[in-house]
């Protein structure tokens, strides 16, 4: 009887319109699913939708001017961001940058980075249904946002890593601060782990979904989490370190393939756990020692680069933020180039997400941490 | 998926959400007993901190018309009008002593396109152009978002 009326049915694939409006897409980004049924035979990320002409803005702008802009590639890491930037127009100008600036930007970069996970945190739990997690996410990563704006004067957008240094200098009270926020800090991410990370209903939602393996990893030039998360260990900051790096202690989280498949969607969450522990590790060898001294090198109030190109790169929450810089020795850079890391992770969508159910679909944009303002920039 | 593996799985899906449950129960007593956090905006209000970015303000007398705000300026929100004085004309001087050669008509800022990235106040020689913590200051209609700082009252 059943096999009777299923040869006399008609299926047919259904093309589903996901986004931009969609909450669980982060931001707008529309998806293309191909569905057969409840299974998902093709995802087009359609991306676009957020495009601001940062390359062609920047060339119109004063090197200092452009820093704002950068600040809006990754709006969650705004600070990542602008020391990726600052790094590159120092290593053109050849600037010696103070110690004290230095101390200053990676523990502000390593407090951005556990702001940006504790968001990736949140809202992976919001996906997968645990409401919970946002509001203890947002609740934490709202102290770091408190000491950024006592820091710059701004919540989102900073413009605190400059030519040269920083901003403003940091005072004591900012150190105190920073110092109480990681001793509150410390636990909670062993809490955040057995209230989502090791609950049995988000294990099964996450294991065996969306899994990244190495060779897809090279093909499409993966950086950051989803390449540690699949298991390769690579780290700007070990492997071509910047800025005080190579004089700080830590480890390189690694996906282990606990729970399944080496490279699925629980492994990266993992890595992001054990990444904000390794960062918490970072401000506290630093914080009792940041040197005396100007907080930024003697830059003037006109910057000229001499003419050149250079091509520098950073580690970002996401992975690897790249600038490709050219001057032509005026006030505005001639060319910049972005590479940004989001955008080579939405680009796997399709290939890791064929078979897959539609709600696992969720889970796996959700677990590749994905920022439109910088896949679009 | 044999019964007991199935019925494996319920108990750890009961046991690690009970862990769960523990840790959110621990937080609702502590928010509950503790003092309150939300802010009652329009009557109380949060403290900004010292160097916050709201509202730009010129102090057109201290202006020397040097165009450095609106040539770093990302998104070119401040216009300048600035003529040479006349010649025999009274010599002006800033607060800082600086010797004022041109004579300011117009210094706008359209605030609706301000990004606030404070590199304009930073680059200022006179220190004349700066941040206040005002943050309310939304009108009906966009073009009164333009700031005349020739006739500024507030």
């Amino acid at each position: 009887m059943s096999e009777l009326m299923t040869e006399n049915l008609k299926t047919d694939e259904l093309l589903l319109n996901m986004g931009p409006q969609h909450p669980s897409t982060h931001g707008v980004l529309r998806v293309v699913v191909t569905t057969d049924g409840e299974i998902v035979k093709k995802a087009i990320p359609e991306i676009g939708y957020l495009h601001r002409c940062f390359e062609k803005h920047s060339e119109n702008s004063e090197w200092m001017a452009v820093a704002p802009y950068v600040d809006r590639l990754d709006y969650l890491a705004s600070m990542n961001n602008s020391m990726g930037w600052a790094i590159a127009v120092e290593k053109m100008l050849e600037l010696q940058v103070p110690r004290r600036a230095e101390y200053i930007r990676v523990i502000i970069s390593e407090l951005q980075r556990i702001a940006s996970h504790l968001m990736s945190f949140g809202t992976y739990g919001l996906d997968m249904g645990a409401f919970t997690a946002f509001m203890y996410a947002f609740r934490d990563r709202e102290m770091i946002l408190d000491i950024f704006e006592s820091l710059s004067g701004a919540r989102l957008l900073y413009n605190y890593m400059w030519i040269g240094g920083t901003y403003r200098d940091i005072t004591p009270e900012q150190v105190q601060k920073i110092k109480s926020f990681i001793d509150y800090f410390k636990p909670k991410i062993d809490e955040y782990n057995n209230l989502v990370t090791y609950n049995k209903i988000f294990v099964e939602r996450t294991k065996d979904i969306g899994v990244v393996d190495l060779p897809t990893c090279f093909s499409y030039g993966l950086t950051g989490v989803m390449l540690r998360g699949a298991g390769f260990k690579w780290d700007l900051r070990k492997d071509a370190p910047y800025s005080i790096y190579p004089e700080v202690e830590f480890d390189i989280p690694l996906g282990t393939g606990q729970m399944g498949t080496l490279g699925d969607c629980w492994d990266r969450h993992m890595v992001r756990m054990l990444e904000m522990k390794e960062s918490v590790r970072i401000i506290e060898q630093l914080i009792d020692g940041i040197p005396e001294g100007p907080h930024r090198g003697k830059v003037g109030k006109v910057i000229k680069v001499p003419a050149g190109e250079h091509y520098s790169r950073t580690e970002c929450p996401r992975g690897e933020l790249a600038f490709y810089v050219i001057a032509d020795g005026g006030p505005q850079p001639f060319r910049v180039k972005c590479k940004s890391p989001c955008f080579m992770n939405i680009a796997t969508l399709d290939e890791i997400s064929r078979g897959v159910m539609v709600a696992d679909l969720v889970a796996t944009i959700g677990s590749l941490d994905i920022v439109l303002g910088e896949v679009d920039r | 998926m044999t019964f007991t593996d199935y019925m494996g799985m319920v108990k750890d899906v009961a046991f690690t959400t009970a862990k769960g449950m523990g840790i959110t129960w621990k937080v609702f007593w502590k928010v509950t007993t503790g003092k309150d956090i939300t802010i009652q905006y329009p009557e109380e209000r949060d403290k900004l901190p010292l160097g916050s970015r709201g509202l730009l303000f010129n102090d057109v007398a201290d202006c020397i018309s040097c165009r450095a705000c609106a040539s770093i300026c990302p998104v070119d929100c401040i216009t300048i009008e600035a003529d040479k004085k006349e010649a025999g004309g009274s010599v002006e001087l800033t607060k800082g002593g600086v010797k004022k050669t041109l004579d300011l008509k117009k210094f706008d800022i359209d605030v609706s396109l301000c990004c606030y990235c404070g590199l304009c106040s930073s680059v200022c020689p006179t220190e004349c152009l700066y941040h206040t913590k005002e943050y309310e200051y939304s009108v009906i209609d966009r073009d009164k978002h333009v700031m005349n700082y020739m006739q500024y009252e507030r």
